[in-house]
């Protein structure tokens, strides 16, 4: 009861200060007579026993603020001072304030940024409920493991009977969408019965996917997303019931799911989710599926794990029998999933890390540079800081103060931060290749809010905790006599020291940019085997056209008869698989070779003049013709990989090999050899290769279209488009593109490490330069007396300004030693980034500290040439 | 007597409340002057009460609601300030002497001869 008393009486004293402060006055006075009288009474007069008085009383100043800080607001008080005056300061420093606020606002900007994809893509946990007893199957096979599994091989995990009760799984893939005047691909989940249910996320209208749906009985129902249904329906609430044709099939609409679900993979939310079984997959590609479960209560995950092992085991003498050949290597595991899928982190982990260590670094510089900054400007105000002191201010308050003025900079950096890291978070998020959604958005929330608050206040206080001490440490000093002249050597004052911070730092950005850019510039030299330049792409499906079973080759025949035609193209070819977008691979036995394995070799269906298309080189052999179709015995292409390993020092035409079994291995005969070229990746080496006839395999469409022009692709493409819309009008042409653009996009993570990188490398250069200019052109200004008189003694401009630049370059010197090191060891962490040079590249290193001493070297130079200005008897007479 | 005292001897310290209470229970409601006079008087002029403790000392028994303030004439009809004990303050009054007599009784006891 007391207590909250007490705090009533605070509280009031905060509304009644004034008074206070009279009533205390006047009770001092009335003390202070009372003293002077008793003193007269004991003999002493007139003025000496008030002043004896007085004397006794002591320090009122004291009095008083004793008396004050008894309220206990004694804190609150100095700190809503401490920040009043700082505002004043910089009010009247607004040039420094700006370029403060700026230079803060970047480097946590960045952070901020980093943080926030970090955290949606890696941290947060999924939005279902009680996302932390999810997991996640996944399987390890020797050396090599993953979370995808074969689809429908895996299938009999998913029997009701299973080990993990609510298992459930789903696959990703492109879908068309048509409904109404929508056409387009939308991004489609495929889920199991039990997806939404052991997930725990209710329809925001309608319902959503239940076990009765996921039936090949069943009518075909479909949920939509929040987001899809927001932009391509308007939030229309008719939806409920309406049909949409994916791929063709009509599935009816039967709700939405909340706008915070993003299913289980933040990189590729759905647009729609429908069941697994409730269509059938198109043949001919490979399907993955990705299993999830929840915990039980009291089950761990080691006990999930032996439990879906067993089962496991159960299955292969059972229902997966006839795949133990290569599933009896296969190990089940169980891992936590409550961030969502595995890949996502795997995908981005490393991206991520180079990121947050540069704008690590970049914040490190931001810091050097804000605590130079106030190291020059506490050198402005010694004076006032030591007449404080002299007034009796303590050590502490002054620091304090000065700390305040820091944090308040930091603040004020982090709100202009949280505007630079929302344009920076748009930056990364095209360089990164990231689907912008609900799931990875710049958002204001608590984690975010927190983290730059925090950021903030530490910066403030990191880059201003020296200069406080150093200026509380000088003042006194200062405020009594002028500063003395710095003659001889300067020494290595905190100033300095944060420019040789600076200049390691810098050294360490810039050896990452000029690595980077490198491997870019290897990558985009690099032979690639075929020729990119002037090759228009397009995607071809026939699903609703009259091409369908045997009369697909007729629609081959007429493409190659009409696009070659087309006015502008050179030539013209089919192929099932795009370089560059897609891969496939085969397991082959070759006729003749003592180790057959059935090892893979990437693979790849083509129609005739497809190598010359691409311009990729017949070494020996021919191209397929028109002739091997149908009936026609069965032939393939291989590449020189392919040769060099099954047929060492032989001719490879002619010999014979299969792709079902050992058994198979005369299957086809080999008639031509083309020379090797990257088909994926520009980082991998070219791998063994077959190719075989399109038109002997034309049963797995999509097909695209590789045409070789001359002139505008994308006029070219429009009247090549024409064409094929004659031939049927309900053929679907899509991914209209450039084999440049195809390849230029595989080079995306890459351009963006160079494009960040060299940004963060020239802002840390710059930052070096904005310091270095202001430190040296302070000396030179300390120092001009010492200049006048060496030049009155007879030394040269020349000797004058090698004086000054002499500081500079031991300052780079300092700062490559520490910084080249550094960088060693931080290159370590790229190396799988890298192309074509090693991370510890010497003429990479050698380049960056040239550079940076080039550069130091000029900024230093304009406050230098001042130097070898001074008139000397101008100089002498300064002082 | 035309000497100041230049020592003054500490008042032992966590006692000023118990005094500062004693001496308004005694007193009656009392200025801050008044309040120091009577404990250096009581004392015998062994204790003397520092301005400088005296007055932060009476700041935080108003917060704490052991004593009241208001504004009075004094003897010579100079406006004062004059603190009164209220029933919490007489409450920690005997609180605070019972536990320095525990605290005397057990230092006597370990000073004792033998």
């Amino acid at each position: 009861m007391d207590r909250i008393g007490e705090l009533w009486r605070r509280l009031l004293f905060l509304f009644r200060r004034q008074q206070f402060d009279r009533d205390l006055e006047e009770e001092m006075r009335f003390h202070l007579d009372m003293k002077a009288r008793q003193n007269r009474e004991a003999g002493i007069d007139g003025r000496e026993a008030w002043c004896a008085a007085r004397r006794q009383l002591g320090n009122p100043m004291l009095l008083k603020e004793a008396s004050r800080e008894a309220w206990g607001w004694s804190r609150l008080e100095a700190l809503i001072q401490d920040v009043r005056y700082a505002a004043r300061s910089f009010r009247r420093a607004p040039g420094f304030t700006a370029v403060a606020v700026l230079t803060l606002a970047l480097g946590i900007g960045v952070n901020t940024a980093v943080f926030s994809l970090l955290h949606d893509t890696v941290l947060e946990s999924l939005p279902v409920s009680r996302p932390q007893e999810l997991v996640q199957l996944a399987w390890v096979q020797g050396a090599s493991g993953g979370s995808n599994f074969n689809w429908p091989d895996y299938r009999p995990l998913l029997e009701p009977e299973s080990a993990l009760p609510g298992l459930f799984c789903y696959l990703s893939r492109e879908t068309n969408l048509r409904s109404g005047s929508i056409s387009e691909r939308a991004h489609a989940h495929l889920v199991s019965g039990s997806y939404y249910s052991t997930l725990g996320v209710g329809a925001f209208i309608g319902r959503t996917l239940v076990a009765a749906d996921d039936r090949p009985s069943a009518t075909p129902v479909a949920v939509l997303s929040y987001t899809y249904w927001q932009n391509r329906f308007a939030r229309d609430p008719s939806i409920i019931g309406r049909t949409v044709y994916l791929d063709g099939s009509p599935f009816t609409v039967v709700g939405v799911t909340p706008q915070e679900f993003y299913g289980v993979n933040r990189l590729s939310p759905p647009d729609i989710t429908y069941s697994l079984h409730a269509a059938p997959l198109p043949e001919g590609n490979s399907y993955y599926v990705y299993y999830f479960a929840r915990l039980q209560p009291h089950t761990s995950v080691e006990q999930a794990r032996a439990q879906i092992t067993a089962r496991f085991s159960g299955l292969l003498e059972g229902e997966l029998k006839p795949h133990r050949n290569w599933m009896g290597e296969v190990k089940l595991d169980v891992r936590p999933a409550a961030t969502g899928e595995d890949n996502v982190r795997l995908l981005l982990r490393t991206p991520l890390r180079v990121v947050g260590l540069c704008v690590g670094v970049v914040l490190l510089i931001c810091c050097t540079n804000m605590a130079s900054l106030l190291l020059a400007r506490a050198a402005a105000r010694n004076r006032e800081i030591g007449i404080r002191l002299a007034l009796g201010a303590g050590r502490k308050r002054i620091v304090r103060q000065l700390l305040t003025e820091s944090v308040m900079l930091g603040i004020a950096g982090g709100c202009a931060g949280l505007l630079a890291g929302y344009w920076v978070h748009h930056l990364l998020i095209t360089q990164l290749a990231i689907h912008q959604s609900t799931a990875i958005q710049f958002r204001l929330q608590l984690p975010l809010l927190a983290f730059t608050a925090g950021l903030a206040v530490l910066t403030g206080v990191v880059f201003g905790i020296v200069p406080a001490l150093r200026a509380a440490q000088f003042g006194l000093r200062a405020a009594t006599r002028r500063e003395p002249p710095e003659a001889g050597r300067p020494r290595l004052g905190p100033a300095r020291t944060f420019l040789a911070v600076q200049m390691a730092a810098s050294v360490v950005l810039l050896i990452g940019a000029i690595l980077f850019l490198r491997t870019l510039r290897n990558l985009e030299t690099v032979d690639a085997g075929f020729s990119p330049r002037q090759l228009l792409l397009m995607t071809v499906d026939l699903k609703e056209s009259r091409f369908q079973g045997d009369r697909v080759t007729g629609l081959l025949d007429e493409l190659m008869d009409r696009v070659p035609a087309v006015p502008g193209v050179r030539s013209a070819a089919l192929a099932r698989i795009v370089l560059f977008g897609q891969s496939a691979q085969k397991s082959v036995w070759v006729q003749g070779y003592a180790h057959n394995d059935g090892s893979a070799v990437a693979f790849n269906l083509v129609g005739p003049g497809f190598f010359e298309s691409v311009g990729i080189h017949l070494v020996m052999g021919r191209e397929f013709s028109a002739r091997d179709r149908g009936s026609a015995p069965l032939v393939a292409i291989v590449n020189q990989a392919f040769a060099r390993k099954y047929f060492p020092g032989q001719n490879p035409l002619g010999r014979r090999f299969g792709d079902q079994g050992p058994n198979s291995a005369g299957k086809y005969e080999i008639i031509g050899v083309v020379k090797d070229a990257r088909y994926t990746s520009l980082r991998l080496p070219p791998r063994p290769a077959i190719f075989q006839s399109l038109w002997q395999f034309p049963q797995y469409p999509p097909f695209v279209l590789h045409v070789n022009v001359t002139g505008e692709p994308g006029v070219i493409a429009a009247r090549v488009l024409r064409e094929i819309q004659a031939i049927d009008s309900h053929l679907a042409v899509y991914g209209i593109r450039t084999m440049t653009g195809q390849v230029n996009a595989t080079l995306r993570q890459e351009r963006m490490f160079a494009i960040l990188s060299s940004l963060f490398g020239v802002l840390a250069i710059g930052l070096c330069c904005v310091g270095l200019y202001g430190v040296t052109a302070y000396s030179v200004r300390r120092r001009t007396s010492e200049f006048g008189i060496r030049m009155a003694l007879g030394a040269s401009r020349a000797n004058v300004l090698w004086l000054v630049l002499r500081e500079t370059l031991v300052l780079v010197g300092l700062g490559a030693a520490a910084g080249v090191p550094a960088a060693f060891w931080c290159t370590r962490f790229i190396k799988s980034l890298l192309f074509g040079l090693s991370p510890g590249d010497p003429s990479t290193f050698a380049v960056a500290v040239i550079l940076l001493g080039g550069v130091a070297a000029i900024a230093a130079a304009l406050p230098a040439r001042r130097a070898t200005r001074i008139d000397p008897i101008e100089a002498l007479r300064y002082e | 007597m035309g000497q100041e005292a230049t020592t003054r001897t500490e008042i032992p310290p966590g006692t000023l409340y118990m005094l500062i209470l004693k001496s308004l229970a005694r007193l009656g409601p009392m200025h801050g002057y008044g309040i120091a006079q009577h404990i250096q008087q009581f004392s015998e002029d062994v204790l003397q009460v520092e301005e400088g403790s005296l007055y932060p000392a009476l700041q935080r028994m108003l917060i704490k609601g052991w004593v009241t303030a208001e504004w009075g004439q004094s003897e010579n009809n100079r406006r004062a300030r004059y603190y009164r004990l209220t029933p919490a303050g007489k409450k920690q009054l005997t609180v605070e002497i019972s536990e320095f007599e525990k605290v005397m009784r057990a230092i006597t006891r370990v000073i004792q001869p033998a």
